[in-house]
């Protein structure tokens, strides 16, 4: 994506990949274990184990993998120079939509209270924003002061602005890495929005970012067929 | 020999009077205790966001608070130092007028772990000087009610030790409370919190094997928190450090989001701003961090920090070095809030090793 959206120079690049098998969700581990302080853990053939006081477990690595890496489609790199290790098997994911269409069931009203309830949470540490890896604008529009973009107090509308802007400016770039989410100090689920918008350019264009070399970038190119149902 | 007996009959007679003023209420009745604080207070507890969020609230209902819990996840300093405050407002046309900060109604937090306890003294020497009060601060302070409770789950990330707090340190306490596995242990500290005890009703009058017990605990917890570090000559060594390469080295993880000074109960930096649709306006306090790129963006363009290696710098010193310098405390209660939330895993007990480690 850093490529097409020259940001970076193929040729000035070496790209080292190796493959992933998912990253593991501490977040998830916590959750399962009430909270338990872990002070030690290994992985052993698929096998994570959990030490803490008075408390040890065996946990299966699929059951604690990040929501990213479970909707993950491309395992070993899509570009590089040399890789390490060998390939691993693609896994076809399972389910990759589903939360995403339970809430796309929900009505309007439904989801607001989701998405208020959501990022209430939210201290604008702009933690996500940081993590991010296709967020390079020099001066983030939430950072503008001279004209001011955006309110500066926790008022949730401001909050709401601060996703609603970023999950836009990501529309057809972000390649789902969930970085973000990993991030987030307050256990948001972020993916909520962006995993939506990468769902409607699937639909829409029939577009996936982060694929290929000089590939089109929906929302940065025009063509006649382009859907526009919404002009009514 | 004389001066020694009468230290001695002092100190029991105030271990027979502070025995005296112990109390305890059996679990099952707590919440209709904090029922009672809700009734005549603003109540303050942790409650839960989500499965893993804590949250220090306002609670209506005693059977709200979440009592068994690590830590908040956010530092209770938003209570009295809140992310976003507003000064006063104002409207364009005819006199201006800029009311005082308006009494608010008594407060009762409860639940606060001893660390953050401890911050809010922290905080007291910025916001409350001999040559400056921060009425907004100041008045949030003189109004609020505290109830420290013991921290028996110290989390391996914690650290408070290493500073020479602990998990069942009074200070800054109004009422120290210890979790007895079946019951709560209350010890007034201040008048008021004495005061306070008096009118609760439902609390029994301590036993001896109670405080025996809570003594016992202390000590276990303690030996809990291994986390060592060296802050004896950490100031002299920073002055003398100032411009080494090392800080080169120590922001290269760093991502530069606010996470560690946002979750953090001792920063306090701030910004001012106006926010003003049509002729009405506000003025507003709201937290700033110096990890952010304008943090120190001057008008004219020019940044002094412009890069995390500066960042970086100003944050550990600003903590173990001006803090210090000026206050003669490190502006640090090991609460590990930073290191456990980083999405780096930047951890502020090895840069400070790293930097003790340089010759």
């Amino acid at each position: 994506m850093l490529i097409n959206e020259k940001q970076l120079e193929k040729e000035n690049i070496i790209i080292i990949g190796m493959p992933c098998a998912g990253i593991i969700d501490r977040k998830k581990i916590y959750a399962y274990l009430g909270g338990a302080d872990v002070k030690q853990a290994n992985i052993e053939n698929g096998i994570i184990n959990v030490k803490g006081d008075g408390f040890e477990e065996k946990l299966n690595v699929h059951d604690f993998l990040h929501d990213s890496c479970l909707a993950c489609r491309y395992r070993n790199p899509v570009l590089c120079d040399i890789l390490v290790g060998d390939e691993i098997p693609e896994v076809e994911p399972k389910d990759e939509y589903g939360k995403i269409e339970q809430l796309e069931e929900k009505s309007s009203k439904e989801r607001w209270q989701y998405f208020s309830k959501e990022l209430s949470k939210c201290v604008r540490c702009y933690a996500c924003r940081q993590a991010c890896p296709l967020c390079y604008c020099k001066i983030c529009f939430v950072d503008q002061s001279f004209p001011t973009w955006f309110g500066k107090s926790t008022n949730i509308s401001d909050t709401f602005s601060f996703h609603l802007v970023r999950a836009l400016h990501m529309t057809g770039r972000c390649v789902d890495c969930g970085a973000c989410v990993r991030a987030c100090p307050n256990n948001i689920d972020l993916r909520m929005l962006t995993k939506k918008i990468e769902k409607d350019i699937k639909e829409l264009f029939d577009s996936e970012a982060g694929i290929s070399i000089g590939e089109n970038t929906p929302l940065a190119s025009f063509s006649e067929d382009d859907p526009q149902d919404f002009i009514g | 020999m004389k001066t020694h007996l009468w230290l001695l009959f002092l100190k029991m007679t105030l271990k027979i009077l502070l025995g005296d003023l112990m109390k305890t209420i059996k679990k099952d009745k707590i919440a209709k205790l904090l029922d009672f604080l809700a009734d005549k207070y603003e109540l303050f507890a942790p409650t839960s966001k989500d499965g893993l969020v804590v949250s220090f609230e306002r609670i209506k209902e005693g059977k709200q608070a979440k009592l068994r819990f690590y830590n908040s996840n956010e530092a209770p300093k938003k209570l009295f130092f809140p992310q976003s405050e507003t000064l006063f407002s104002y409207s364009k046309g005819g006199r201006e007028t800029v009311p005082e900060p308006k009494t608010e109604q008594q407060r009762i937090i409860f639940g606060l772990k001893p660390c953050d306890t401890k911050s809010l003294s922290l905080s007291d020497k910025v916001f409350d000087t001999t040559d400056f009060k921060d009425p907004y601060h100041t008045q949030k302070r003189g109004n609020t009610i505290i109830f420290t409770l013991a921290c028996n789950r110290p989390q391996s990330s914690c650290f408070c030790t290493a500073l020479g707090l602990g998990p069942f340190l009074k200070e800054g306490a109004d009422v120290f409370v210890v979790d007895l596995d079946d019951k709560y242990l209350f010890e007034p500290i201040t008048q008021r919190g004495e005061d306070l005890l008096k009118e609760i009703p439902g609390l029994e009058e301590a036993a001896e094997k109670d405080i025996s017990y809570a003594k016992e605990l202390a000590g276990g917890v303690e030996d809990k928190i291994t986390t060592k570090i060296q802050l004896d000559s950490l100031k002299e060594k920073l002055d003398k450090i100032f411009d080494e390469s090392v800080w080169d080295e120590i922001h290269q993880k760093c991502l530069g989001c606010g996470v560690c000074t946002y979750l953090c109960p001792t920063c306090h930096c701030f910004e001012i701003v106006d926010e003003q649709v049509n002729d009405k306006g506000k003025r507003i306090r709201i937290w700033d961090s110096c990890m952010y790129p304008a943090f120190t963006l001057e008008a004219s363009g020019h940044n002094p920090k412009p890069t995390g290696k500066e960042r970086m710098h100003q944050r550990i010193m600003h903590k173990f070095n001006y803090f210090v310098e000026n206050y003669d405390e490190i502006a640090c209660v090991g609460c590990g809030r930073c290191l456990r939330n980083c999405p780096a895993c930047m951890d502020i007990t090895k840069v400070i090793e790293q930097i003790n480690n340089l010759k």
